[in-house]
């Protein structure tokens, strides 16, 4: 294989490539059978190896499936134990040591009365504050697209804090139904953010972290900002945590935000 | 301590008071793990089981090696079906008409085939240089080309796809001489 035959397939698995492109590769696929191959093992590559997908099995009449099938339907024995070890875990103890209830009825009443006089940490939403960054964003026009004029105007109305409006640009004269580039993904999102509008935000950077593009894990910073303003920390801190140990855009900050809810 | 092999052979034998014993030392990690991740304590206690399953029903056919200690293998099956799982139900929302549902055993045959080629590629990505690895990992954590070149130090992005690529072919011949590889293929 060479280079630009794994671009090729690289671009295709990201769904990336033009719908001329995309039918080409098809028909490869469907008429070149040491190019499927490739094409196959490639997806078991990147399946394999990002650790949010999975490598599936397509050939599920395969005969060692059926051969594992038998043995599996054999286990009764096994699958009757383990439900019993279940269970068994799952029982309580029946002593009941009422001291320990008191204690922590007492640390309980303690924490109420002394919390709000020790906690000086930042809420979630004042974090959100301190870390969202809009200048960092890169400019939304493209030199020589046929939208130039109308992206530079959503910009300027974003940069305004007039969200609304920039909006409507989206969603009304952009057509969104084509793939976008990864900045008015970010805008959109942020601008929906900054309006509470959270459900759309959360499928705007959705969006852009399933789109394939270069840029897609940028979405992964911001939706994990959103849960901030949402003040859904445990679930801001799972995405910084995915942010921080695959090293994506931000991971620094995701450190450093982490260190703070923490 | 138990070696590996008491354990896999209390599996084999179901014999009740190990399997407990392994359920209450092992269970509490993997419920944290799927806690944290998106699921429930029954997802927890579901994966649980079907890991050791799994593992047993694997051992029997063809006594394959554990390198690691029992407990640190039977997490990484865990892990692996959870992530699993969370796949699965994202096909079931894009109503991929290639992942129809199976009958549990089915379900459990594959998921020990999957788990097979998982080990096959992680066992080989440790084959390649450093270099290579660290390229590879930025890669498909779907790191920038422009990132991994700051990452990386190289001086274009042109030169980091051919490192890319070049790291990406190495693990790709690896894994293909592997012997192992010959009866996953056709998966």
């Amino acid at each position: 294989m060479n280079i630009n035959e794994d671009i090729l397939i690289e671009r295709y698995l990201n769904k990336t490539l033009s719908i001329e492109e995309e039918e080409i590769v098809l028909g490869r696929i469907k008429n070149d059978a040491t190019f499927k191959e490739k094409v196959l093992f490639e997806k078991q590559l990147f399946d394999t190896f990002d650790e949010e997908k999975w490598s599936f099995i397509e050939n599920t009449k395969a005969q060692e499936v059926k051969e594992y099938s038998e043995l599996f339907k054999k286990e009764t024995r096994l699958k009757q134990v383990l439900e019993e070890a279940k269970t068994n875990y799952n029982t309580p103890k029946k002593k009941t040591n009422y001291n320990w209830y008191l204690y922590a009825a007492a640390m309980i009443v303690l924490l109420i009365i002394v919390a709000p006089i020790i906690n000086t940490s930042p809420s979630s939403s004042e974090l959100y504050a301190s870390y969202i960054n809009t200048t960092e964003l890169p400019s939304l026009s493209i030199r020589g697209n046929k939208n130039e004029d109308l992206r530079t105007k959503a910009q300027h109305l974003f940069e305004q804090k007039k969200y609304n409006e920039a909006l409507s640009i989206f969603n009304n004269e952009l057509d969104l139904s084509k793939k976008q580039t990864a900045t008015v993904y970010l805008y959109m999102g942020i601008a929906q953010m900054e309006l509470n509008q959270f459900e759309k935000a959360a499928h705007t950077f959705e969006a852009l972290i399933n789109s394939g593009l270069m840029d897609a894990p940028k979405g992964n910073w911001y939706k994990a900002l959103l849960y901030l303003k949402m003040e859904k920390a445990e679930d801001s801190k799972v995405i910084l945590n995915i942010i921080s140990s695959k090293k994506l855009y931000n991971h620094q900050k995701a450190d450093d935000l982490l260190k703070e809810i923490n | 301590m138990k070696n590996n092999l008491s354990f896999l052979n209390a599996l084999l034998n179901g014999s009740s008071k190990e399997i407990q014993e392994l359920y209450n030392t092992n269970f509490p990690k993997v419920k944290h793990f799927v806690l944290q991740n998106k699921g429930q304590i029954a997802d927890a206690e579901d994966v649980f089981s079907k890991a050791l399953l799994q593992i047993t029903v694997r051992y029997r056919k063809e006594k394959f090696q554990i390198t690691s200690s029992f407990e640190a293998y039977l997490f990484t099956a865990c892990k692996n079906l959870w992530r699993r799982e969370l796949n699965k139900s994202k096909i079931k929302v894009t109503n991929d008409p290639f992942h129809e549902p199976k009958d549990d055993n089915t379900d459990l045959a594959l998921g020990v085939l999957e788990q097979k080629r998982w080990e096959l590629f992680h066992e080989n990505i440790k084959l390649i240089s450093e270099n290579c690895k660290k390229v590879l990992n930025l890669f498909f954590a779907k790191v920038t080309y422009g990132d991994i070149m700051k990452e990386m130090n190289y001086n274009t992005e042109t030169v980091t796809r051919q490192r890319v690529f070049r790291c990406k072919t190495k693990l790709g011949e690896l894994i293909k001489k592997d012997q192992r590889y010959n009866s996953l293929k056709e998966l």
